[in-house]
């Protein structure tokens, strides 16, 4: 069965049409379980897709979003759990997918029992802070937080999310010491830093870019491996001599555990059209998202060493691991 | 003295002490969690903290609260008397509201409601079955139409699809 | 001037007969889901997403938002009439509204609500277009230690709450700060209280407290009388199912105390309308010259927070549209619905999009009076809910309780829950325990504690973070103030007393 399974993987991201022949298609309305309230990132994402998928007449049947909010992804993630074999369920997951069965006893699932179908994008970060602060680069505020410990503040959410574990790894890197600040919503932490209550922040730069633009909050530095198309000026921390390994956030489908082979496939081939679809290369383009389709063998690959990974990370930043 | 001591005992309200001694137990078990977690952190208080304080509160204040009892009972000023008559109606009630959430899941919203109401309405209020077969009835698929069919609000359906 | 010409283009486009159907369609969506407790404006603007993306944007605004406000006016129904608070905010309406139905004056109470949204609701447009670029500057001047200080001055309001001891209500108070522990802690991702259940990693769900120790918690203490007959007197005859000119008058003050406490708490990030609610509140008992009436079905106490609650909406728009910030729940999905639209909210969507700002703002004039006039006429109607008998009347109570709590997160979890905090409420009812403080410290809680520990992280340590920045000081000296009326008063009577008794 896994050799078979590799086999429409791969023949899926050849973009060759494998779903006719695993005989499955969607009979009523496929649930999209997202573990986010509508308009927070999980959510918009999963619209995101059933809004390209529906525009490109990919999936037969109505897709509807099911929003199961709770516990940093905990509620979503236990609510797929327990629908072992649904055919006609599937979720977006993030990073804290990942992240959450290594340190919650409550997480009884992991992602190696749920089915990962496909891993859609990498999510790129910028530094940012207020446009009247000093520094342009990310290397000036480290100097600055170096001479001047536990001075700066970094808003930000919970302390396993991605932008603490870059903080803690910057740290790490050089030797300079800022606070972290923890604020339940996007719209508190972007209040926060304009307000001057923090002094750096961490964003997915489509939350940023009308802020920008109106002079208010400044790009200091690209947190991936290459300067944004939408801010060519913002040098990635390599470039400004600061060497640390970059965090990818990934975003992606997921099934319940022991999804049938024949339903996963047809995901794989449905996800493989799209993502070569011109709505999507649009949508990726309006919200400054990278491409990171990824399926079958490489994604159990990415699953096992992006779950390394953040176990790493979070060791080192002195949170308890559990698993 | 002692005899005092005897006096007070026996006039003191039974319940609002039975009260205060729950409370100061929840006080403590809130304390006692909270040393499981720290305190204070590098940068201020940690997840310790409150729990910690919340907890000796409800210790103070539980202790205060049986205490001024007593002052005014000694001093004989009224104080309140904690009236339990009817009270086995209510914990009928409760109970069954307690088993019609039990049986949500398997039966449905439509039946274990009109089981509930039917025995609300027939053994605590004592009207005639009719009259709680009909209300029971009437007001499960009242809430069925409204809730579900109109505003396709998800209530838990038993094996037979309602 | 520039504002005025920007208000005529906006009635402009507010009395387009395809806006103004719009407009309709939404504040009456919003009244019906603002009804049926569970069902709030967030998950109902939500569910209308999808519909929306077709939409002109104005119109689609036009409608989302009458939704949002819409809700406000119908969240007060069930808590006057079955002591079932729809929403956070009503919870407060219930301490008086429930009292005043109980009285046979359940008409009065819901047009005084329906009365007070108008006014605030008007009110809070009325600054959400004057003065909304300053007033988000002050908004984010609000760090940390201000909302701290914010907090304390909310949970001050618990002496103006309790009844006849003090203790209990402090009590009362910390149990609800305890439960408000419960769950994951966002600093250091500890799970705190939560017995390892997957339920509990996001705390306890204030709506299940709420109608668990109210609405629950009534109908528990009513199966003692066994009779089943109807439970209160409601009178016939349009006059006596309305508010009168006293009642009116009676609530002038809180009419504008609470549009200015709802408008800028809305204002706040976060905040939102259920601290707005319970500071208008403390504030109207505060100043009344006769606050032995509140918690026994006073006017004012209705008049309030329900202007609290309505004008919340005015000031969460403000941070949304001049900064892109959404402040609460639904403001978030506007946001998204923004978004959806091509627009980019931020500081300069007033400049790139007049229409659409200068529209909503004459829409919001417009579907408060069409709110005020699609609610009066429905008061002498719902009063006669409270005719039917209570074998019937008790089993619709607990209905439209467990749907309400099933329905937030369709959990049965939920519904143990509410059952459990049921019987809470009846025992604090026999014991003589007020809700009201319980309600207040959950709801307060997590915020105070977020508050506090933000602020001491922002100063490394140092406590003296909240007590010099201004307005910060402020607030604290005033919470001070109110939590030793108390004490100020009890030496005053036991100082007469001691007078007395020397004569």
């Amino acid at each position: 069965m896994k050799r078979e399974l590799l086999l429409v993987a791969s023949l899926a991201a050849a973009g060759v049409p494998a779903v006719q022949a695993q005989g499955f298609t969607p009979e009523r309305t496929v649930d999209f379980l997202v573990h986010t309230g509508p308009g927070a990132g999980s959510d918009l994402f999963a619209r995101g897709v059933a809004g390209v998928l529906e525009k490109n007449k990919l999936v037969p049947q109505r897709l509807q979003i099911v929003n199961k909010t709770g516990g940093g992804g905990l509620v979503a993630m236990s609510f797929l759990g327990e629908k072992a074999g649904e055919t006609h369920m599937v979720a977006f997951f993030t990073s804290v997918w990942y992240v959450n069965p290594l340190i919650r006893k409550e997480a009884k699932v992991t992602m190696k029992e749920l089915t990962p179908v496909a891993r859609l994008i990498l999510e790129p970060s910028v530094l940012t802070v207020r446009a009247d602060s000093p520094w342009k680069t990310a290397k000036d505020f480290v100097e600055d937080a170096k001479k001047n410990p536990a001075k700066y503040k970094q808003g930000g959410g919970s302390i396993s999310g991605r932008d603490n574990n870059t903080r803690l790894v910057i740290q790490k890197a050089t030797g300079a010491q800022w606070q972290f600040i923890s604020f339940p919503s996007g719209g508190e932490r972007v209040a926060a830093l304009l307000g001057g209550h923090t002094d750096l922040y961490i964003m997915e730069p489509a939350e940023a870019l009308e802020q920008i633009r109106a002079g208010k909050i400044r790009v200091i530095a690209s947190l991936m491996e290459n300067r944004l198309p939408a801010f060519p000026d913002a040098s990635t921390l390599k470039e400004q001599g600061i060497n640390v390994p970059v965090i990818p956030q990934p975003r992606g489908m997921v099934g319940p555990p022991n999804m049938p082979a024949n339903v996963k496939a047809y995901w794989e081939g449905v996800l493989g059209k799209m993502v070569k679809s011109k709505d999507w290369q649009e949508y990726l383009k309006k919200d400054l998202l990278d491409d990171g389709f990824l399926v079958g063998a490489d994604l159990v690959k990415f699953t096992e060493s992006y779950t390394n990974q953040m176990r790493e990370i979070l060791k080192e930043g002195g949170v308890k691991v559990l698993k | 003295m002692p005899g005092r001591i005897v006096d007070l005992w026996k006039s003191v309200d039974k319940s609002e002490l039975a009260c205060s001694a729950s409370l100061a137990a929840l006080g403590a078990f809130v304390v006692w969690e909270s040393t499981a977690w720290e305190y204070m952190t590098r940068d201020g208080p940690g997840p310790g903290f409150f729990p910690l304080w919340i907890g000796l509160a409800i210790v103070v204040l539980s202790v205060f609260y049986i205490g001024f009892h007593a002052y005014d009972l000694i001093r004989e000023e009224p104080v309140h008397r904690t009236n339990w008559s009817g009270t086995a109606p209510v914990l009928a009630g409760w109970a069954a509201f307690m088993v019609s959430a039990a049986l949500l899941k398997p039966v449905g919203f439509i039946a274990s409601f009109t089981l509930l109401v039917v025995f609300l309405v027939r053994v605590i209020f004592r009207r005639s079955f009719a009259a709680a077969l009909a209300v029971g009835v009437g007001s499960a698929l009242g809430f069925w139409v409204l809730f579900v069919q109109l505003l396709g609000v998800r209530l838990p359906t038993g094996p037979w699809g309602f | 001037m520039e504002m005025l010409a920007g208000l005529m283009q906006g009635f402009a486009v507010a009395l387009e007969p395809m806006n103004l159907f719009w407009c309709f369609v939404g504040v009456f969506f919003g009244t019906v889901v603002g009804i049926l407790p569970g069902l709030g404006p967030s998950a109902t603007v939500a569910l209308l997403l999808p519909l929306t993306a077709q939409m002109n944007p104005t119109a689609g605004l036009i409608m989302m938002s009458g939704i949002y406000y819409g809700a406000k006016y119908g969240g007060s129904t069930t808590s006057i009439l079955l002591n079932v608070p729809g929403e956070s905010a009503s919870v407060v309406t219930c301490i008086d509204g429930f009292e005043m139905a109980k009285r046979g004056r359940a008409g009065p109470a819901l047009g005084i609500a329906a009365i007070s949204s108008f006014v605030a609701g008007t009110v809070g447009v009325l600054l959400l277009m004057l003065i909304a670029p300053p007033v988000a500057e002050f908004a984010l001047r609000f760090g940390p230690p201000e909302y701290f200080a914010l907090m304390v001055l909310g949970l001050s309001m618990v002496v103006l709450l309790a009844g006849k001891s003090l203790i209990k209500a402090l009590l009362a108070m910390f149990i609800g700060l305890w439960l408000a522990t419960i769950g994951v802690d966002l600093f250091t991702d500890n799970a705190r209280f939560t017995f390892d259940r997957v339920e509990l990693v996001d705390g306890v769900h204030f709506v299940v407290v709420a109608i668990g120790t109210f609405a629950i918690g009534e109908v528990l203490a009513n199966l003692t009388h066994k009779d089943g007959g109807q439970m209160f007197e409601v009178p016939k005859g349009l006059r006596n199912l309305m508010p009168n000119w006293q009642d009116i008058k009676d609530s002038r003050f809180a009419f504008l105390n609470g549009s200015l406490v709802g408008f800028f708490i809305g204002v706040l990030p976060g905040a939102g309308s259920t601290i707005a609610s319970f500071v208008s509140y403390g504030i109207e008992k505060a100043v009344s010259r006769h606050p032995e009436k509140f918690g026994t079905g006073a006017v004012e106490g209705v008049a309030a927070p329900e202007a609290a609650n309505n004008s919340e909406t005015g000031g969460a728009l403000v941070p949304l549209l001049t900064l892109g910030i959404p402040g609460s729940a639904t403001t978030a999905i506007l946001l998204v619905a923004l978004i959806m639209w091509g627009m980019r909210p931020g500081p300069m969507l007033i400049q790139d999009h007049p229409t659409i700002f200068w529209g909503l703002v004459a829409s919001m004039y417009i579907g408060n009076v069409m709110l005020l006039i699609l609610n009066l006429p429905l008061v002498p109607l719902f009063a006669q809910v409270l005719r039917l008998p209570a074998y019937v009347l008790y089993p619709v109570i607990l209905g439209v309780s467990i749907i309400g709590v099933y329905s937030v997160d369709e959990r049965l979890f939920d519904v143990w829950m509410v059952g459990g905090f049921g019987l809470l409420g009846y025992l604090m009812r026999r014991l003589d325990y007020p809700a009201a403080p319980l309600i207040l410290g959950l709801v307060l809680g997590d915020f105070m504690e977020r508050a506090l520990r933000q602020s001491l992280m922002m100063s490394a340590g140092d406590l003296s973070i909240i007590y010099t920045r201004p307005m910060a000081v402020t607030m604290l000296f005033l919470a001070v103030a109110i939590l030793l009326t108390p004490m100020f008063r009890r030496a005053n009577a036991w100082r007469l007393k001691a007078a007395e008794q020397e004569i």
